[in-house]
C-alpha cells in the first residue's frame, strides 16, 4: 500500500472510510467483492479497531449459523440416489 | 457479484445423457435436500419435494442449458413447491407474503427426525432468529445455514439477488443488534 493511502486511510478511521466499508463488510465476509475492492476492505479491518470487531461479529454470526444445519441423513440421500438411478435407467414409475 | 443465471459468451452449451443423469444429480442432493427442508420446515415433505425436482429436472433434462446446475436444479425445486402448495390448497394463487403469514398462525411443529437432522443451535442464536419476520429468516436460512449463494437462494425464492442480498443483511444486523447485547454472545467469541 503506499504511503499516501495508509495516510488516507488513518486520517478518516471512524468517519466516511468506516461508514463506506461498514455498508461492504457482509458483502465482503461472503465473498462477493471483486478482488481490489476485497483488498482494500481487508487492509481497512486490519488497520481500524472498531471495523475489525464489526467484522469479527459477522464472522463469528455466520459460523453459528452455519454450525446449526446438521447432516444431511444418510438413508434420505441414498433413497434419493436410488430414484436418480432409476430415472437414468429409464424407469419412468420411479 | 456476477449474475450466474445467464451464461457467459463463452460458456459452451454442455447435453447431459439422460443415461448419466443419476451422476449429474449425485453431487447436488444434500443441497437439495437441505434447501427443501428450508422450504417445507420439515423432512418428511423436504424428501418428497426433493423427488418431484428429480422427476422434473429428468423430464427436462433437454432444457437445460449445461450452466450452473445446481441454480437448475434450485428453480425447478421452487416451482415444485409451489405447484405442492396449489394442490394442498386449490384455488389460492402462491403469494409469498400469505405464506409467511400462515406459516405464523400455523407453525409446522419439528417432528423427532426434524430435530435429530437439525443441529441443536446454541440458545442465543435460536432467540436472535425467532425475533426477523419469516422473510428474513427464509434468506437467513437459504444463505447462512443452507450455504446458497445470493443468485441461488434469489432462484429459490424467486425475488432478485439484490433484495436477497438487502434482506440478508438487514437480518444480520438485527441478529447482530440482538446479539451484542446477550450475556453469552462475548462469552462465545
Amino acid at each position: 500500500m503506499n504511503p499516501r493511502d495508509m495516510i488516507g486511510m488513518f486520517r478518516r478511521r471512524g468517519g466516511s472510510r468506516c461508514i463506506e466499508i461498514g455498508r461492504q463488510i457482509q458483502t465482503y465476509l461472503d465473498g462477493g467483492l471483486d478482488p481490489t475492492t476485497a483488498t482494500r476492505v481487508a487492509a481497512h479491518l486490519d488497520a481500524c479497531r472498531r471495523c475489525g470487531l464489526n467484522a469479527a461479529d459477522y464472522r463469528h454470526l455466520k459460523t453459528a449459523l452455519a454450525d446449526t444445519a446438521g447432516a444431511v441423513p444418510a438413508d434420505a440421500i441414498e433413497r434419493l440416489h436410488h430414484l436418480a438411478a432409476d430415472l437414468a435407467a429409464g424407469d419412468h414409475r420411479a | 457479484m456476477p449474475d450466474e443465471h445467464q451464461p457467459t459468451r463463452e460458456h459452451r452449451r454442455v447435453t447431459v445423457a439422460p443415461g448419466s443423469f443419476d451422476a449429474f444429480v449425485a453431487p447436488h442432493l444434500p443441497v437439495l435436500w437441505r434447501v427443501a427442508r428450508s422450504l417445507c420446515r420439515n423432512t418428511h415433505d423436504a424428501e418428497d419435494l426433493v423427488q418431484d425436482t428429480l422427476v422434473r429436472a429428468y423430464k427436462g433434462l433437454d432444457r437445460f442449458d449445461g450452466a450452473h446446475p445446481r441454480a437448475w436444479l434450485l428453480t425447478i425445486m421452487r416451482n415444485a413447491h409451489i405447484n405442492q402448495h396449489r394442490r394442498q390448497r386449490p384455488g389460492l394463487l402462491w403469494d409469498q407474503a400469505e405464506a409467511d403469514e400462515a406459516d405464523r398462525r400455523n407453525p409446522a411443529a419439528p417432528s423427532a427426525e426434524d430435530v435429530a437432522a437439525a443441529q441443536a443451535p446454541a440458545p442465543w442464536v435460536a432467540d436472535a432468529l425467532a425475533r426477523l419476520s419469516p422473510r428474513h429468516i427464509d434468506v437467513v436460512r437459504l444463505v447462512d445455514i443452507d450455504g446458497l449463494t445470493y443468485d441461488e437462494a434469489a432462484a429459490v425464492l424467486g425475488i432478485p439477488a439484490g433484495t436477497v442480498m438487502s434482506r440478508l443483511h438487514r437480518a444480520r444486523r438485527r441478529m447482530r443488534a440482538h446479539l451484542t447485547r446477550h450475556p453469552d454472545w462475548s462469552a462465545q467469541q
